[in-house]
């Protein structure tokens, strides 16, 4: 008798469609991702310049040995003036950004860096979604015990008349911090790459400094020094006791401390001593702070990273100043990443107030999905979550062509009982009432539009849609500089000079 | 070619695409478009599913392609965004299975129009690969990973990052389970034979 193993060699071949093949190659084609060829081609330099680097050193050292020997040789006495030149690859710039090589969760501050330092965005890093997410939207809260609310509100596309955008505004049910979800907390933190700099330093005690001050007598919190050595800095200590944990962080951002850089083993380690300590018996959360880039290639970190999220640990990543997390550390914690935080109100932002949704949620799995039974509908921002938070509002769009019959799907689980609820709603009419919300995600859609476009005269009509937009929204009556419309406006108006400068004979796009 | 100097040969792929060679990509898709296909649809994916599936898994290698590296083998690599992908897939199901009725989610099994199946000696093979996609998933996966692409256990436990340990049981276990499939097939034909 065959064993299974010889049999299955043979197993039949199942090969997609030639059209899906075509398809998924074109659609790579088409990916402005496919681009960063430049910075590859920079980076496959600095390689080759590095390998050409090497071999002139060799090359040099082996001619300076031999000439030194002929000079001694020749005139028996020593001495050369003048040392050999030596190739070095430093002087190619290596560029780092969120783009190809690592992920920035912080895609609207990446957005606004560049603008601000007079260039356009690379456009892998302009995405649609989180810049539509950027935006605080006023959707009404849900009623009665229901966890979940859906708004549907609707208005023409203001670059295609053909086309319509309807906008799904959800929104979970505020409630009070008391009833947040008890919390095992783990902090492993590269001391020795966050306080290289002030800001970081700073940055890192205040972010964690806040985070202790939500936690409360049901949480716990271990604190960890992840250099070489690994320094327990606080065992598994119960969340209430501030006052101690805060002498903590302060040993822990201490300049005059020996610092040694980030270990793999200490990350274990750090998480080991928080699970035998800690009055939960297990870590709910290991939180991986640091500075400068984060990198799978430290050795085991992935090993490491995979078993805490295999065994159900949550893992995150925060890490602040300008940084960059590879990608596929990032896919690993599930996109878990609050990377290149670089002020205190992006660490709010970014940090805390996510990390505090999840401790307090409205519900879990939230899905909230349009549908339509013939047209084209395409999401330019979708709203699932494994869990929304309590008060949090999250905004989908959807473009919509024809005039297709659509549908709402709405799924969630109820945290009291754990039980799954499902609707789908048949949508005859969707209000045509193009509120300040719908302006103001129909003009962050135009605006990403306008990063994303291929030719100037694209760029410049979506950027025109988006000030058309934005000024018919009422603003608040004295201009509060924080507004995130008034930033917005500013920022259409930094690509807009970028594009085409005042001075400029012709506008081009990069 | 050597399979060694195929294996070497692969691992340029990536690099070279990386460089600017889009025809490297297009070789890359073209290469590994069964292996990738048949690890998603042998893991259950219904085929209408598993055609986009299929894209965003090329997707996501053309998005990676800088961060791979050609000191490590592709197939692997490779299999894990597939399964990956395939993992991502299963939990969105989940989610929607809470929504839908179990009519409007499954769809039925049938072999997809892609589907190749050799005419001679091969009805065992076919029988056993039906018979894969009612493994659990871990196993699933196991089994279609050492099996049928031919990994090692630890090429396998990398693409999956699963402990060796575990991929060595579920791969007793997937095994054992389609060696009962077989017998009762067996005892099945000899029984209508007398």
């Amino acid at each position: 008798m065959r064993s299974i193993d010889d049999i299955l060699r043979d197993a039949p071949r199942h090969t997609p469609p030639a059209s899906v093949v075509a398809e998924t190659l074109a659609r790579v084609a088409q990916d402005p991702g496919a681009a960063p060829l430049e910075e590859r081609r920079v980076l496959a330099m600095v390689r080759e310049q590095r390998v050409f680097a090497r071999w002139t050193l060799a090359y040099a050292f082996g001619l300076t040995v031999a000439f030194v020997g002929f000079v001694l040789w020749h005139t028996g006495h020593g001495g050369l003036a003048d040392k050999p030149r030596v190739l070095d690859g430093s002087a190619v710039r290596v560029m780092t950004s969120a783009a190809g090589a690592s992920r920035s969760a912080n895609t609207m501050a990446s957005v606004r860096r560049y603008l601000e330092a007079g260039e356009l965005p690379p456009v892998p890093l302009v995405r649609t979604d989180a810049i539509v997410d950027y935006f605080q939207y006023t959707d009404v809260d849900p009623e009665g015990s229901a966890p979940v609310r859906v708004g549907m509100s609707s208005m023409p596309a203001p670059w295609d008349p053909a086309k319509r955008l309807v906008r799904l505004g959800v929104v979970g049910r505020e409630r009070s911090w008391g009833e947040h979800t008890p919390t095992s907390l783990a902090i492993a933190v590269d001391a020795a790459a966050v306080n290289k700099s002030g800001v970081t330093r700073d940055l890192a005690r205040s972010a964690l400094g806040a985070l202790v001050a939500t936690l409360g007598e049901q949480d716990s919190i271990a604190i960890m020094d992840v250099g070489r050595s690994g320094q327990m800095v606080l065992t598994s200590t119960n969340g209430g006791k501030h006052e101690l944990i805060n002498e903590a962080l302060a040993v822990l951002f201490d300049t005059q401390r020996e610092r040694r850089p980030l270990s793999t083993d200490s990350v274990q380690r750090a998480y080991q001593v928080a699970r035998s300590t800690s009055g939960f018996g297990r870590v709910g959360h290991v939180l991986l702070v640091g500075s400068g880039s984060m990198r799978l290639d430290t050795p085991d970190l992935a090993e490491r990273v995979m078993s805490y999220v295999r065994n159900g640990v949550r893992t995150s990543i925060l890490t602040l100043g300008e940084t960059a997390v590879d990608v596929q550390l990032a896919e690993l914690v599930g996109d878990d990443v609050r990377a290149d935080l670089r002020a205190l109100a992006e660490v709010r932002e970014q940090f805390l107030d996510p990390m505090m949704r999840t401790m307090l949620p409205a519900a879990r799995d939230v899905d909230v999905t349009l549908v339509a039974n013939h047209g084209r509908v395409r999401a330019l921002s979708e709203a699932s979550l494994p869990q929304l938070g309590a008060g949090q509002v999250l905004t989908a769009l959807y473009e919509v062509e024809g005039e297709p019959e659509l549908t709402v799907r709405i799924g969630f689980q109820r945290l009291e009982t754990g039980k799954a609820e499902r609707a789908e709603v048949a949508v005859a009419d969707i209000p045509e009432s193009a509120t300040d919300d719908d302006k103001v995600a129909a003009a962050a859609a135009a605006f990403a539009f306008a990063l994303q476009a291929a030719r100037p005269s694209e760029a410049f009509a979506y950027l025109d849609g988006a000030e058309t937009l934005l000024a018919g929204t009422r603003l608040p009556a004295i201009a509060d500089e924080r507004d995130r419309r008034i930033e917005l406006s500013r920022m259409v108006g930094q690509a807009r000079e970028i594009l085409c400068p005042p001075d400029a004979s012709s506008c081009s796009l990069r | 070619m050597g399979q060694k100097a195929l294996a070497r040969d692969e691992r340029e792929l990536l690099p070279r695409y990386a460089e600017g060679d889009r025809s490297a990509f297009e070789e890359l898709v073209h290469r590994f478009r069964a292996p990738v296909y048949g690890y998603i649809i042998r893991c259950g994916v219904p085929p209408s599913a598993a055609d986009d599936l299929f894209q965003e898994v090329f997707f996501s290698v053309h998005r990676a392609a800088t961060s791979y590296r050609s000191t490590q083998p592709l197939k692997p690599w490779l299999f894990t965004i597939t399964a990956n992908a395939v993992r991502s897939h299963f939990r969105k199901r989940s989610v929607w299975s809470r929504v839908f009725t179990p009519a409007q989610m499954h769809e039925p099994q049938a072999l997809e129009p892609g589907l190749q199946v050799a005419r001679e000696g091969a009805e065992l093979a076919g029988f056993l690969d039906g018979h894969i996609r009612e493994l659990p998933l871990k196993q699933r996966e196991v089994v279609v990973l050492c099996c049928v692409e031919q990994l090692s256990l630890e090429e396998a436990s990398a693409a999956l990052a699963m402990p060796l340990e575990s991929v060595k049981t579920n791969l007793k276990r997937g095994r054992a389970t389609l060696q009962k499939a077989l017998a009762r097939r067996e005892l099945r034909g000899q029984r209508e034979a007398r």
